[in-house]
């Protein structure tokens, strides 16, 4: 007898090290940028007072800590794609990364709606800045489940499935210098923050074209 | 497979069904449900349940016990009632079954009351073994001004089909349209869709607590025949 997984959903994650003198770089550069200018112009969920968004173009900004920044992010969603594609490596490195990139700040009790990522393959949210307080304050990354329903009907033999059967929403709480890698189908959202520090974080939607191609 | 045959025309396929009902319930009655309410802050536990007392991740959110549709008080007996007898309505409407048939089914429910405070919100979840959820408003406030989509009931979007938008797809209309859903409680309105839906109540951004009574219900045969052991 053979028990295997099926439909799994590919989760990449990886951390900076050292991080702390690019997430000060980073942070600040976030707060002097928190104005209309970089502010997003047409988000795709209702703006919140608590919650910042900036353009999604920050990749094509100039300054070392941003570069930084997208060497590390970049490579690492071209590594846990590359990774999780029948692709040949060789084959694979010849394929263009395109991404929309933006930074978050979130005060006290900002949120995130329930969302997904159309026209992209895979989404990455670096973290800049996390609370610095040990007590749980909200804030999580909740990726949801994809199998809807398949915990509809519960008995006392399915209740307890073990991993990668039981099914669950996986709720994360970045760290600063963690990145989390997943693909752009999956659902999540950015439960309430309530700590007392702003929560930064790097957003980043990446699409793959193949050399020479116009567009996708 | 054969609802256009012969015909043109467009249908929304694998639709959820989703309802607000004005229960009719009045002021009154609602100001001693929401007294009710906030004496189950200090309703003792019930034993062995665990995390369904209280498991809220959100300190400003309180969850009462799940036996609020049980209580003796005649509040609590006349708004089971009253949810019973609305999703039994509109259940039946969207059966295929008769109503005399549908009349015969016997009723299995599981409430408890949830009142969320400025700034608190109830996280996603969803239901097991239940197939409808009812969610009754008992009390609720106006938003700060300029919040949009504060306090509202959210269920999520889970169709993966909205993953390729173009310029034809990006705003369809209701009920083809991608994205949440969402619904603005209204003292004595409640809704009622599929248990299985992941849903959450977002930031409440009013003085006033929102307090709402949710209900897990699900019909059941009294002649149904067990399928039999293995």
């Amino acid at each position: 007898m053979e028990l295997t997984s099926a439909f799994a959903v590919p989760i990449g994650h990886t951390r900076l090290a050292p991080c702390e003198r690019l997430n000060r770089e980073l942070e600040q550069l976030f707060l002097a940028r928190e104005t209309q200018e970089y502010q997003n112009p047409a988000p795709s969920h209702h703006a919140q007072a608590e919650m910042f968004e900036s353009r999604v173009d920050l990749f094509t900004w100039p300054e070392p800590c941003i570069r930084e920044l997208r060497n590390f992010m970049l490579e690492s969603v071209f590594r846990i794609a590359m990774t999780a594609s029948e692709t040949e490596p060789e084959e694979f490195a010849r394929l263009r990364l395109n991404n929309h990139t933006w930074f978050h700040i979130t005060r006290r009790t900002g949120y995130f709606v329930a969302h997904n990522h159309a026209l992209a393959s895979w989404s990455a949210v670096y973290c800049v800045k996390d609370s610095t307080h040990d007590a749980p304050c909200g804030g999580l990354l909740r990726l949801f489940d994809t199998r809807a329903g398949a915990d509809a009907f519960l008995d006392p033999a399915n209740q307890r499935l073990r991993q990668p059967f039981h099914v669950s929403d996986l709720d994360l709480q970045l760290q600063a210098g963690q990145l989390v890698v997943f693909p752009s189908y999956l659902f999540h959202e950015v439960t309430p923050y309530y700590g007392s520090d702003p929560r930064i974080t790097v957003a980043s939607n990446c699409w793959f074209t193949a050399p020479g191609a116009e567009h996708q | 497979m054969t609802a256009l045959a012969g015909q043109s025309g467009t249908v929304s396929l694998f639709a959820t069904p989703f309802a607000a009902v004005n229960t009719g319930a009045d002021r009154h009655f609602n100001e001693r449900l929401a007294s009710l309410c906030e004496s189950q802050r200090s309703a003792p536990g019930l034993p062995g349940a665990g995390l369904l007392d209280n498991a809220s991740r959100d300190p400003l959110n309180f969850r009462g016990r799940d036996d609020f549709l049980d209580l003796s008080d005649a509040t609590a007996v006349d708004l089971k009632r009253l949810i019973l007898g609305q999703a039994s309505t509109v259940v039946a409407g969207l059966n295929s079954i008769g109503a005399a048939e549908f009349a015969k089914l016997y009723i299995q429910a599981r409430g408890w009351c949830s009142i969320v405070q400025r700034n608190g919100h109830v996280p996603a979840q969803h239901f097991s073994s239940a197939s409808w959820l009812a969610v009754y408003c008992v009390q609720a406030g106006e938003p700060d001004a300029g919040i949009k989509s504060a306090g509202v009931l959210r269920l999520y979007e889970r169709r993966l089909g909205s993953m390729y938008r173009d310029a034809s797809t990006w705003e369809l209309k209701s009920p083809y349209r991608y994205g949440n859903h969402t619904w603005s409680p209204v003292p004595g309105w409640m809704a009622l869709f599929p248990a299985h839906m992941p849903h959450e109540v977002s930031v409440v951004r009013s003085i006033t607590s929102l307090i709402l009574v949710f209900a897990k219900i699900r019909f059941m045969d009294p002649n149904a025949k067990d399928s039999g052991n293995e």
